[in-house]
């Protein structure tokens, strides 16, 4: 295991420092303090090209952020993703901040599971759950495409991901479509 | 312009609230100087306080807004000020201190303190250039706690239609909320909850954290010794780079390797002031994350082995472990109120039946611990080198007190995370692989406080240098 390696050399260094603090006449824990001088050192020599590799790093990070505004650095990692980062903030525009909604999400042939949860509509879900805060979710479950009848219909809103309107299992009200297979709708208990 | 420059008052405020903590427990002396000596620390200490006070009056009812924040950090200053008025006199200065003389006649110390400070400025100012615009993009960081503090942003209590609600259960509800309460202080101080205006406020605690153990070790460990070693610590990837993610792995060992060096202290002959730190700082980690809870333990109960086998009376120090449960306490009770359970099983996690159960997870977690910390390209050899000042402190008797302190915490917090992956419901492979990284951070840092506090102890005894304090305690 690397670790072992590391911590075999930094010993045997220790080591040959109090052998030399010993040679030199240095005596019992004079000779042992001697033994700083590894962690100075060590700190000397690899501090400076840390600190300027960091440096690079940095600056890197820097160029390949310039001129992104605020508004596009709030959604850069749903985008980044692959979510539909335009229809929740449209989504957002439409639901009231005090107001509650419900996501349904499209199920897609090859969907990963893990644990019973898809992976990508687990994504999604936390996505959007996100880019629509402060607004909260209800009766939302982490299985996103398994609509129980009824599920959802506490909320004042159903917003519908990659997921047809006309397949919710329960009565909807009129639907604001923003493009196919995006869309939002009144529930049936909105308040 | 709200937004650029109003979050920026609220570090000022912490600092503020926490010089005036320090203040009061007695760990600064009371001159103008050694405040601004202790900003790094003060705001460490702020950014430790003053959420853990707002957590409480959160859960008690008292809104969350600038208002509450605005009154906390007054009592705290308030407190500071009354206690600067009532002490006895501190100590005066040296008579000329070196800053006031030529800089021909400064001793090597005061050159390498000089340097240090100019190469840690100058590298917070490229990563401050860089992090103004970095957006907030790992995906913990937005989605545990960012998406908390967006919450407190957007609410002034604990809405439990999200922190206690079955469609918010896969956020870590069980997770303290230092770190939210502390994003969201910015958030509402720039007037929204906009991210790319975060990262800048996480850089602050590079700086302040270097400043903060060169200040607590001032008495013990020279510059000489110090500098180097912080530099390191500063430009190793795997410190800088966490703070520019938005973790909460690097804030909450930050805060143990404060709280580690406090206690130290105290158990190399420092007094109650440094149990009080102590206490602040590992409530502060364990109110960040649940590994800081077990860090903080696993310090505590090291520290009380050690006391009691050196005869030292451990009543101070079960009194600040009590001062920890207390801070803590306030939000446990939330979410044992409200049924909130974490993913870990932790009292099946004592059953040895189970416990046998899933022994094959147990060498992976220690093989996936040990590459992440010997990972030279992310940790710059911090612990090796941590060890080795341990064991020379050992064989030759320089602070062994502190050095079997550090190598029983690093070894309990060690196997804390160990136990922590076996017992984890997760598959272990996933587990390790999205969160090993981060969570060895409280290793490497409680080694760095054993590295800067035992390398200084041995060069003081190198040079028979005497500080303020004697280093052997043999």
């Amino acid at each position: 295991m690397r670790l072992s390696g590391e911590l075999i050399g930094a010993l045997a260094a220790g080591a040959i420092v109090v052998a030399i603090a010993r040679q030199a006449g240095l005596a019992g824990g004079r000779a042992y303090g001697a033994v700083a001088i590894v962690p100075v050192v060590v700190a000397t020599v690899l501090a400076l090209p840390l600190l300027d590799a960091g440096r690079t790093d940095l600056e890197e990070l820097r160029a390949e952020n310039a001129g992104l505004t605020a508004a596009e650095a709030q959604v850069k990692s749903g985008g980044d993703a692959g979510f539909a980062v335009g229809f929740f903030g449209w989504a957002a525009e439409q639901i009231g901040e005090d107001e509650t909604f419900h996501l349904e999400i499209g199920r897609v042939p090859d969907e990963v599971q893990v644990g019973d949860v898809g992976v990508r509509q687990g994504a999604i879900l936390q996505w959007g759950m996100y880019q629509l805060a402060p607004r909260l979710a209800v009766e939302q479950s982490p299985k996103a495409r398994d609509v129980e009848p009824g599920e959802g219909r506490n909320a004042d809103w159903l917003v519908f991901y990659e997921y047809e309107p006309a397949d919710y299992p329960g009565p909807i009200g009129d639907v604001l479509e923003y493009a196919p297979g995006f869309a939002i709708a009144r529930s049936e208990h909105a308040r | 312009m709200r937004a650029d420059l109003a979050p920026f008052g609220v570090d000022l405020l912490l600092a503020l609230a926490g010089l005036g903590i320090l203040v009061a427990v007695g760990c600064v002396p009371r001159r103008p100087s050694a405040l601004l000596a202790a900003l790094g620390l003060g705001y460490l200490t702020g950014a430790a306080v003053v959420p853990l006070a707002l957590i409480a009056m959160l859960v008690v009812g008292i809104p969350f807004t600038l208002e509450t924040f605005a009154a906390v950090v007054f009592a705290c200053v308030g407190l500071g000020a009354w206690r600067w008025r009532q002490a006895p006199s501190d100590p005066p200065p040296p008579a000329r201190p070196w800053w006031r003389r030529s800089p021909r006649s400064w001793p090597v110390d005061a050159w390498v303190a000089v340097a240090f400070a100019a190469l840690v400025a100058a590298f917070f100012a490229v990563g401050m250039s860089t992090a103004l615009t970095m957006p907030l993009s790992e995906w913990d960081a937005w989605s545990i706690w960012a998406r908390k503090a967006q919450m407190l942003t957007g609410h002034d209590t604990l809405v439990t239609g999200f922190f206690a609600s079955d469609s918010y259960v896969w956020i870590h509800q069980d997770y303290p909320l230092q770190v939210p309460i502390w994003e969201a202080l910015h958030f509402r101080a720039a007037g929204g909850f906009e991210t790319q205006a975060l990262l800048r406020h996480f850089w602050l605690f590079l700086p302040a954290f270097v400043w903060a153990v060169a200040f607590l070790l001032r008495e013990r460990v020279r510059p000489l010794v110090w500098g180097p070693l912080l530099l390191l610590a500063a430009a190793t990837p795997g410190i800088w780079e966490q703070l520019l993610s938005g973790y909460a792995d690097l804030p909450m060992a930050i805060f143990a390797m404060l709280g580690a060096i406090s206690l130290g202290l105290w158990l190399s002959g420092g007094s109650g002031r440094q149990l009080a730190l102590a206490a602040i700082m590992l409530a502060a980690a364990a109110g960040t994350k649940n590994e800081g809870l077990m860090a903080a333990v696993a310090l505590l109960a090291v520290a009380a082995a050690v006391a009691r086998s050196r005869g030292l009376s451990i009543r101070p120090l079960a009194l600040a472990a009590g001062a920890v449960a207390v801070a803590i306490l306030p939000w446990r009770i939330w979410t044992e109120a409200h049924g909130i359970e974490g993913d870990l099983p932790v009292l099946r996690g004592l059953d040895p039946v189970f416990l046998l159960d899933r022994l094959d997870r147990v060498w992976p977690a220690v093989e996936a611990i040990g590459q992440e910390v010997s990972d030279p390209g992310r940790w710059a050899y911090l612990l090796p080198l941590a060890v080795l000042a341990i064991a020379a402190s050992l064989a030759s008797g320089v602070a062994r007190r502190v050095a079997v302190f550090y190598l029983g915490s690093l070894a309990v917090a060690a196997a804390g995370l160990v136990w922590s992956y076996w017992i984890s419901p997760n598959p272990i492979d996933w587990h390790l692989a999205t969160s090993a990284t981060r969570v060895v951070s409280v290793l490497v840092l409680i080694g760095l406080a054993a590295l800067v506090h035992l390398s200084g102890a041995l060069l003081n005894a190198l040079t028979q240098h005497r500080l303020a304090s004697p280093a052997r305690d043999a």
